[in-house]
């Protein structure tokens, strides 16, 4: 790789030479002059009418007091680039009436006008849509836009655009790459990329959040797609670079081995996403049993899964684990769920009236299902009591805890109620010899 | 998203504190040239590394100097300095056309040279295309005014009916080439010094180029006697200028005269081998030497009379734009005086083959023959006039032109209406 022309230099230089130059230097002065002016005042204004303006906004209820409280935003928003256009507006005229060139101010005035737009529209969406979509687009995409939009069209008053981004900036396996290919390669790459990525994730959000049935599908094929058009960038890409595809084949070939074994786990845990995906044996908002822990599938990507526990921690786990290992899952084909409540009571209790008394109770608590229905069942002669076991269902898991606590609540009030006891762990002691003696003395 | 707000304004106002040291500083002793010159230019190819190798000469000669050369494209290049202008950017130094200073000037764009700027080493006839009211807006560099071009190797037409090439029509559409006369018959190729004989040439089969716009026709006007315009700045067409229609009708009676007021179409179809005589730019030597080979020659224009015919002389001038700050005006016209002083004139005649328009510069025919055909035209051609008068002249009279070779007016009427619309009566209307 070398440096094949100054151009890149000397565009650098022109700047300077311009600057130079007190017609340049008392535009550029007038202008930040006005952008500063402008945001002190702003600043000012939005300390003395800022709260009180949020406190009107909050008076309003319902969709009032959403109104209101966006309209106030969009206000404080709007307010310097606003206020920056009148200032740099009057500093123009004020030039023109010296009669000197402000051909500059006039430039950014272009550029203010189209700041105020690209404000007004993110400011709108974020009115519009979550503020967790929109901030994505607003700091990756949009913001990256304007500013190479800006720092064109100043470039251009500068040197000739076209001429520039035709230049040579250095060689890349005997191929001249220029400014324009250069900046198409990384910033358009980039762009490219996050975009499709941003319309992924969010298109993506939005089903989860809608249709929890079909996720898995639609998630499997906007990841899909999005990798489509990721590898059709870079294709573009290289073909814009002009580089001959033999010499990728020829990379690529080389260390197709070495990466080949690099990239194993990841391409295992990729495939093994789609088939996840495709087969639809999980879910979001699936419960899981994971290392023990009883988990709920949060995101489903390609390749690895996020499951939250119910203590709120979030585990990443890789795909092909998830594939090749035993999953226990509580909400597979359907979400209905056992509960068992084991109880002992006393060998001086009738455990049938106790059975008796354990369906009733399950019936009588809400959330159990009426089918199945639930049933009780002496499981054996423990130590110390008559063991019971009370079976009950349930739609979902997420009730579970509660379905729990309410049978068990009502089970011991009923228990104490009706007499029946649930013992302590019991033992009969045997004495003999003359501890016996001694014992019977004493109790005699 | 505040916090950036703040950082951004912070470092603007760093920004507002660094300009104001810049303006600020004291100037720095002014008797060693130092600094940066930008210059821009839509010279190609070798005319490109020609000037690059001067400005680097210049830097070479004054080491604090950088010159910093920029191509723009010849017809994007008026835009580009308007705009740059507008914003007080644009180039120190500027080469171009003469015919577009009186524009510049009239926007204040560019600065006249001063006064105390010796230019008594500049041929008088260049200096009067940088001429408006009493400054000169420009160093001339290098003159450029019409000759004859003929190129040898060309095809010839041939005797039987050819088809008559419509005056809108591309070069795919011309003859042939396997209809034309092949080249074992003998073509006595005889002087082309006056209009009768090069109508000769034709009447041979040497197909002759002749563009029809009225400035580039001035040759032909000149060429029966005529100025455009008297000293006093009226109208002198006259008989001269209708015996120049006239022979302009005559000439399409003959089939290797092609009359067209589209001047790329000719050029393309000289370039391309399908004419003989061309009659253009001094400028387009290095263009038409690519295309047609150093067999290309180049002679005076033909004449009707004893005086040698001459078309506008124009010139590539040094302009200075008035946006720049003193010191880079100051740097930018020493290399302007650098590059019109006989050396570096010398080094253009010699690599490029234009003609100077330093006078002090001798051209000997022996060892630059083209150029001393180019320099004698040169020193008969007309300064083209850079006055709004003139444009509206050229205006009507390209409209005259196109009426007389359709038939619809006769050269006599064409003169009538131009007289009628530019005499010195018709101005002495329009004055307040």
């Amino acid at each position: 790789m070398r440096l094949q022309d100054n151009a890149l230099w000397d565009t650098l230089l022109t700047i300077f030479h311009f600057l130079e130059r007190p017609l340049v230097q008392g535009q550029l002065a007038a202008f930040l002059v006005a952008v500063l002016s402008a945001w002190l005042i702003t600043s000012i204004i939005w300390r003395l009418l800022g709260r009180p303006l949020l406190k009107w906004a909050k008076r309003f209820e319902g969709r009032k007091g959403f109104f209101a409280l966006r309209f106030t935003r969009l206000m404080h928003r709007l307010l310097f680039p606003l206020l920056g256009l009148v200032a740099i507006r009057f500093s123009s005229n004020y030039f023109r009436s010296l009669d000197t060139v402000s051909g500059l101010l006039d430039e950014c005035i272009t550029i203010f006008w189209i700041f105020t737009a690209y404000r007004l529209i993110v400011t709108t969406l974020y009115t519009v849509f979550p503020e967790k979509y929109v901030a994505r687009f607003h700091h990756r995409i949009l913001s990256p836009v304007f500013i190479v939009w800006a720092s064109a069209r100043l470039l251009n008053t500068i040197v000739s655009l076209p001429s520039f981004l035709a230049t040579d900036l250095f060689t890349l396996f005997g191929l001249a790459i220029t400014v324009q290919t250069f900046l198409l390669a990384t910033l358009g790459f980039y762009l490219w990329i996050d975009s499709v990525s941003a319309i992924r994730d969010v298109w993506t959000q939005i089903v989860q959040k809608r249709n929890r049935e079909g996720v898995g599908l639609t998630v499997a094929w906007l990841s899909i797609g999005s990798y489509i058009l990721f590898f059709a960038g870079f294709i573009i890409v290289f073909n814009l670079i002009g580089l001959d595809p033999s010499a990728l084949a020829f990379i690529t070939g080389g260390l197709s081995v070495g990466v080949g074994f690099s990239l194993r786990s990841v391409l295992g845990n990729f495939l093994s996403g789609l088939i996840l995906l495709f087969e639809r044996s999980l879910k979001p908002g699936d419960v899981i049993e994971v290392d023990g822990l009883m988990a709920t599938v949060d995101k489903l990507n390609i390749r690895a899964t996020t499951v939250r526990t119910f203590s709120d921690v979030e585990i990443v786990i890789p795909n092909e684990s998830l594939l090749t290992s035993n999953v226990t899952t509580y909400t597979g084909s359907s979400k209905r769920l056992r509960i068992d409540i084991n109880v002992g009571i006393s060998y001086d209790n009738d455990p049938e009236e106790a059975r008796v008394l354990l369906l009733s109770l399950a019936k009588e608590t809400e959330l159990v299902l009426e089918t199945p229905e639930p049933i009780c069942l002496i499981m054996g002669f423990g130590d110390s009591s008559i063991d019971l076991s009370l079976k009950v269902w349930i739609a979902e898991i997420a009730s579970m805890g509660k379905v729990r606590n309410a049978l068990n609540t009502s089970i011991w009030r009923t228990f104490a109620d009706e007499g029946i006891e649930i013992p302590y762990p019991q033992r009969d002691l045997r004495v003999r010899g003359e501890a016996e003696s001694f014992i019977k003395s004493k109790t005699a | 998203m505040q916090r950036y707000s703040a950082l951004l304004m912070r470092i603007l106002f760093c920004f507002l504190i660094i300009l104001s040291l810049i303006a600020c500083r004291p100037e720095t002793d002014e008797s060693q040239l130092q600094g940066r010159i930008l210059l821009w230019h839509s010279w190609e190819g070798q005319a490109e590394e020609s000037l690059k190798s001067i400005t680097k000469s210049f830097e070479d000669i004054y080491p604090d100097v950088n010159v910093i050369t920029a191509f723009v494209e010849a017809d994007n290049f008026k835009a580009q300095f308007e705009l740059a202008s507008s914003l007080a950017f644009g180039a120190d130094l500027l080469i171009t056309p003469s015919e577009a200073l009186s524009d510049y000037a009239n926007k204040g764009l560019i600065m006249p040279i001063p006064k105390e700027v010796s230019l008594g080493h500049l041929s008088e006839n260049a200096l009067a295309t940088t001429k408006l009211e009493d400054a000169h807006y420009g160093l001339p560099l290098t003159l450029n005014s019409p000759v004859l071009y003929f190129n040898p190797n060309a095809l010839l037409v041939g005797a039987e009916e050819v088809e008559e090439v419509p005056s809108d029509s591309t070069a795919e559409d011309q003859t042939d080439p396997s209809e034309l006369v092949p080249p074992d018959v003998e073509i006595i190729r005889e002087d082309t010094s006056t209009l009768d004989s090069l109508l000769e040439q034709a009447s041979l089969g040497e197909r002759v180029l002749i563009d029809t716009n009225f400035n580039q026709s001035v040759w032909g006007i000149h060429a029966f006697g005529d100025e455009i315009y008297k000293e006093t700045g009226e109208l002198a067409l006259g008989e001269g200028f209708v015996a120049w229609l006239e022979w302009l009708q005559d000439s399409q009676n003959s089939q290797a005269v092609f009359l067209s007021n589209n001047s790329s179409l000719l050029l393309e179809l000289f370039s391309t081998g399908k004419a003989s005589y061309y009659i253009g730019d001094t400028a387009l030597l290095t263009q038409l030497r690519e295309a047609l080979g150093n067999d290309l020659l180049v002679m005076p224009l033909p004449s009707a009379t004893t005086n040698q015919a001459a078309g506008y002389l124009d010139t590539e001038a040094l302009i200075l734009n008035s946006m720049s700050s003193e010191k880079q005006q100051t740097l930018a016209l020493e290399l302007a005086k650098f590059l019109t002083n006989r050396e570096q004139q010398r080094r253009l005649m010699r690599d490029l083959s234009r003609v100077p328009a330093n006078q002090l510069v001798k051209i000997d025919e022996r060892i630059n023959p083209v150029v001393a055909v180019f320099k004698s035209q040169a020193d008969e051609a007309l300064p083209r006039p850079n006055t709004e008068l003139n444009q509206l002249l050229v205006t009507r009279a390209n409209n005259i032109y196109t009426q007389v070779l359709e038939g619809i007016l006769s050269p006599e009427q064409a003169l009538a209406r131009l007289q009628d619309e530019f005499g010195p009566e018709a101005l002495e209307e329009e004055r307040p």
